[in-house]
């Protein structure tokens, strides 16, 4: 995890990627209302909206207030006022005038997703772990100076949407904390597997086309490079480890 | 024809009751038909028969009929909470003309006879299952839209699915505390939000070029997984 003093950065500007703010989560529930136990902090209230269109005549929610990271990327926040800007230079408004008429409009950027800070104690993962990053789907975050923001893990598998203007910043985090946080992004969301070719690239200093291993001898893994050149990764055999077993019947062995 | 009596067996003519004569027609379909069940065809022979003069009287009576049937709806209606000004703006009249309807003044049209029969009926129903509130339901908004203008405009459909009307509107919102788990994390937030050392972000925006927000999609074969068939390991190119 990164020292307190490396991770939290001035708190002023537009909102940013990393922002921790205070909001509402909330998320749909089931008929039973079931709360995994990590989420019991944020699952305040339960509010039930009874209308036609919903299943079953009920739309449930369990909402409350948080601490929450900003997830979006810095540019989702620009992203409409740009175009907005685009499109009116594009019609003949001046260049400030684009900006001044992009900025008056309340309704450009609104929405943005953020993910809800926990209690390292509340989750059943090893915490040792846990707050040196290891957990997928966790990203730790150090005590804040001012008190605002105790030792913590952002919950990237909970995600709300919030709209820009319903929020107040508590910190802002400095690069190397937002690396840290797209890196956790990244790595849940879609590549599962992201730096192990990244490694090897970096040892061997060449791009890896292709790695491909024989169905007769799969100990031979094979990394084809681009400059044509091949590198022959061979596993050493070893006994297999303990892996998932039934356990023995009761009663008398056959 | 359904405005007229029960066939009569002899052959009269009596006064109306607003001084029209009123043909009493038995003996005359019996006469040409043998029968005293032809009495649909009694609008032609009068007519053929007795000249336009039997006109007004057939029509003062049917608008009798209906001025009977517009009294006795419109008090139905309104014994369940609606006012007369309500009645008629429900069915697409003013005032005057549904006090003309019950005086029997002004024959109503067929759809405005149609629209308090319906108004009736959807009164009837909703007093059945919310009794006391049939004006609150009739007088509801759905935008610039209400349940009454719906019948008086001829939208019979939404009006007999008045329910439907009803649920949307009374969308019920539920909202209960959970029992406190664990210390709040946002607490100092608040403490601080309330002392005024929080602030939302600013609305600074930062110039990007158009590129920032496009992307080639078959780029994406870089991150294509492969099968785990022909030889090659599960994993990215």
């Amino acid at each position: 995890m990164i020292p307190a003093d490396q991770f939290y950065a001035p708190a002023d500007g537009p909102p940013q990627q990393g922002d921790i703010l205070l909001a509402g989560v909330a998320r749909l529930v089931a008929e039973d209302r079931f709360t995994p136990p990590q989420w019991s902090p944020l699952d305040a209230y339960d509010v039930t909206v009874s209308s036609t269109g919903a299943v079953n005549g009920e739309i449930r929610l369990a909402t409350g207030p948080a601490l929450v990271m900003v997830t979006s990327h810095d540019c989702h926040f620009d992203k409409d006022w740009n175009r907005r800007r685009s499109a009116l230079i594009k019609d003949g408004v001046a260049e400030a005038d684009a900006e001044r008429l992009a900025d008056e409009d309340a309704s450009l950027d609104r929405t943005f997703t953020a993910s809800p800070l926990l209690r390292p104690d509340d989750l059943q993962v090893d915490r040792g772990n846990l707050m040196a990053g290891r957990v997928l789907g966790y990203l730790p975050v150090p005590p804040s100076a001012d008190g605002l923001v105790p030792e913590a893990v952002v919950d990237l598998t909970y995600r709300v949407t919030l709209d820009r203007l319903d929020i107040v910043r508590v910190a802002s985090v400095s690069a190397a904390a937002r690396g840290q946080l797209r890196y956790a992004l990244t790595r849940l969301d879609s590549l599962r597997a992201v730096t192990v070719g990244f490694e090897i690239e970096a040892v061997v200093g060449r791009h890896i086309e292709a790695v491909t291993f024989l169905s007769s001898n799969p100990l031979l893994v094979r990394l084809e490079l681009d400059d044509g050149s091949v590198i022959e990764l061979l596993q050493q055999p070893t006994d297999p480890g303990e892996g998932p077993a039934r356990p023995a019947p009761p009663g008398p062995a056959a | 024809m359904t405005m007229l009596d029960a066939a009569p067996t002899s052959s009269s003519v009596r006064a109306h009751r607003h001084g029209e004569i009123e043909l009493v027609h038995g003996l005359i379909t019996a006469a040409v038909f043998g029968t005293s069940a032809g009495i649909s065809l009694h609008t032609n022979l009068r007519n053929d028969i007795f000249g336009p003069t039997t006109v007004p009287a057939v029509e003062q009576r049917a608008a009798a009929v209906a001025a009977d049937e517009v009294r006795r709806l419109r008090d139905d209606i309104c014994r369940r909470g609606l006012t007369r000004q309500d009645v008629a703006r429900g069915i697409g009249v003013d005032r005057r003309s549904l006090s003309g309807y019950v005086s029997g003044e002004i024959n109503p049209q067929p759809e405005r006879l149609d629209a308090l029969r319906i108004l009736a009926r959807v009164t009837r129903e909703i007093e059945a299952e919310r009794p006391t509130r049939v004006r609150d339901v009739l007088l509801m908004s759905r935008g610039e839209d209400r349940l009454l203008d719906a019948i008086g405009s001829g939208r019979y459909a939404v009006a007999t699915a008045w329910r439907t009307w009803l649920v949307r509107l009374e969308a019920h919102v539920d909202v209960r505390p959970r029992a406190a788990v664990g210390d709040q994390i946002w607490a100092g937030a608040v403490r601080a939000l309330a002392d005024g050392r929080l602030s939302a972000p600013t609305g600074a925006h930062t110039v990007r070029n158009p590129e920032t927000y496009e992307m080639d999609v078959t780029e994406a074969s870089s991150f294509e997984e492969e099968p785990v068939t022909d030889g090659r390991r599960r994993g990215y190119r």
